[in-house]
């Protein structure tokens, strides 16, 4: 191997010249890099520097690959003379995503193979929208059901109307009690008068018959599978013998 | 400027009709680049010819480079297709050879590209073994400073703050460190970047 030049040093051209060169191949040149480059690529000893200094990196780096000849660079150039001088509009800075910062104890080389991971925020939304529409779900089934079990229902006042024949002097009770009876709802089915006024078990029956029909109605009707075909059965407080 | 913005100045250079400017790119990346392509083919000729194409390939490819991802990522792409684009070809064409002796013949072309490969190891070897000696004997400062940068990546800030000193002298040491490594590997890599 021909030792030419052995002790001939990069300070001997031009020192601050090679130190920018440092600087600006760790990417940490605080001067004109356009000037720098253009003169990298314009004189042969500086693009000799800039080879040897990424020869020393990628052999640090454990990336120099002997298949790469010393005649690489140069017959890549002339394949590439031959090749059309691209003319197109530069690219523009701004569409450049700014540099992560670069975290300590992992090198560049090792930065740029971590592959980038685009699923992340994507999975990240879908995971989202699933627990949102799941609960969306729930929400609507428990609600539905807290609501029709829990609907409150005001109390109606019926006005009990008595009507007179004309053979018969006696009225015709339509309902026991003249004064307006209050029903109230039992939790469930079952209507019943309140407390402080007299029962009727025709009227209780046929209010608790109408509910009995309204609810197997609609109630029922929203509920889906065998469960919709069941029965709801209320319990009857009146006697056999008074019932009609 | 960080490395990533000198590669898009460069990309911008080429762009613009300087040719040159590849140049320093492809310094840059070309042994990166056939670490990568060797991954998927074993033959050493066979890195070279496809780390060419994957240049030659950005290169045409520029016109359309946006700069939306890094330039070396976007290399990366391009010689990952083209190994493995290499590879199909390859198999299309040991698979469409009906002849048996044409693979063998093929074979054995490979392994006489395999012997001429000590030759090229050895100069590895020797530039490998030339930078690590180098670095053994700086001073320690000068070892620490370089191996932190180089090693684990570290930026100037970073490394003044474990090296407890100034970030000036930090740019001092790196640059003396390399200086030191170049001196030793001149005599290996001639004037105009060519290994001897």
């Amino acid at each position: 191997m021909p030792q030419k030049d052995t002790q001939k040093s990069s300070f001997n051209s031009d020192p601050r010249l090679m130190h920018d060169l440092s600087e600006l191949v760790d990417g940490e040149f605080d001067g004109n890099s356009e000037t720098l480059l253009n003169k990298i690529s314009g004189d042969d000893h500086c693009k000799a520097a800039w080879h040897r200094y990424h020869i020393m990196r990628d052999v640090m780096q454990r990336d120099y690959h002997p298949a790469i000849n010393s005649d690489f660079t140069a017959s890549l150039s002339r394949q590439i003379a031959q090749e059309d001088v691209l003319s197109v509009a530069p690219v523009e800075t701004s569409n450049v995503a700014p540099l992560m910062p670069r975290k300590s104890g992992v090198s560049t080389a090792r930065q740029a193979r971590r592959p980038r991971r685009a699923w992340q925020p994507v999975a990240g939304l879908g995971l989202a929208a699933s627990v949102a529409a799941a609960g969306f779900v729930v929400w609507q089934l428990t609600g539905q059901q807290t609501t029709d079990l829990g609907v409150s229902v005001e109390t109606a006042q019926i006005n009990v109307v008595t009507e007179t024949t004309d053979n018969n002097t006696q009225p015709i009770l339509l309902v026991d009690a003249v004064a307006p009876a209050v029903y109230k709802q039992e939790p469930g089915t079952r209507w019943m008068a309140s407390t402080s006024e007299p029962r009727n078990a025709q009227v209780e029956q046929r209010l608790n018959s109408l509910l009995l029909s309204h609810q197997e109605d609609s109630t029922m009707g929203q509920i889906q599978g065998m469960l919709a075909h069941s029965r709801v059965v209320a319990y009857d407080s009146v006697p056999v013998n008074d019932s009609f | 400027m960080s490395e990533r913005e000198n590669d898009l100045a460069l990309v911008v250079k080429v762009q613009a009709g300087e040719k040159a400017a590849f140049d320093l790119l492809v310094v840059k990346y070309q042994h990166k680049i056939a670490n990568l392509v060797s991954r998927f083919v074993n033959d050493h000729s066979e890195v070279q010819d496809v780390t060419q194409e994957a240049f030659i390939k950005a290169y045409r490819g520029l016109k359309n480079f946006r700069g939306d991802s890094a330039f070396y990522t976007w290399l990366y792409r391009i010689a990952i297709n083209t190994a493995k684009n290499h590879l199909a070809s390859k198999s299309r064409r040991i698979t469409d050879g009906t002849d048996a002796a044409e693979a063998e013949q093929y074979a054995s072309a490979s392994a006489l590209h395999d012997i001429a490969d000590p030759q090229r190891e050895m100069m590895t070897d020797q530039i490998a073994e030339v930078v690590k000696m180098t670095i053994e004997a700086l001073p320690d400062e000068l070892k620490t400073a370089i191996t932190l940068r180089e090693l684990q990546g570290m930026s100037y800030e970073e490394i003044a703050d474990v090296m407890e000193c100034p970030i000036g002298t930090v740019r001092s040491r790196i640059f003396r460190a390399r200086d030191a490594i170049d001196q030793k590997l001149r005599p290996l890599v001639d004037e105009t970047g060519k290994e001897d």
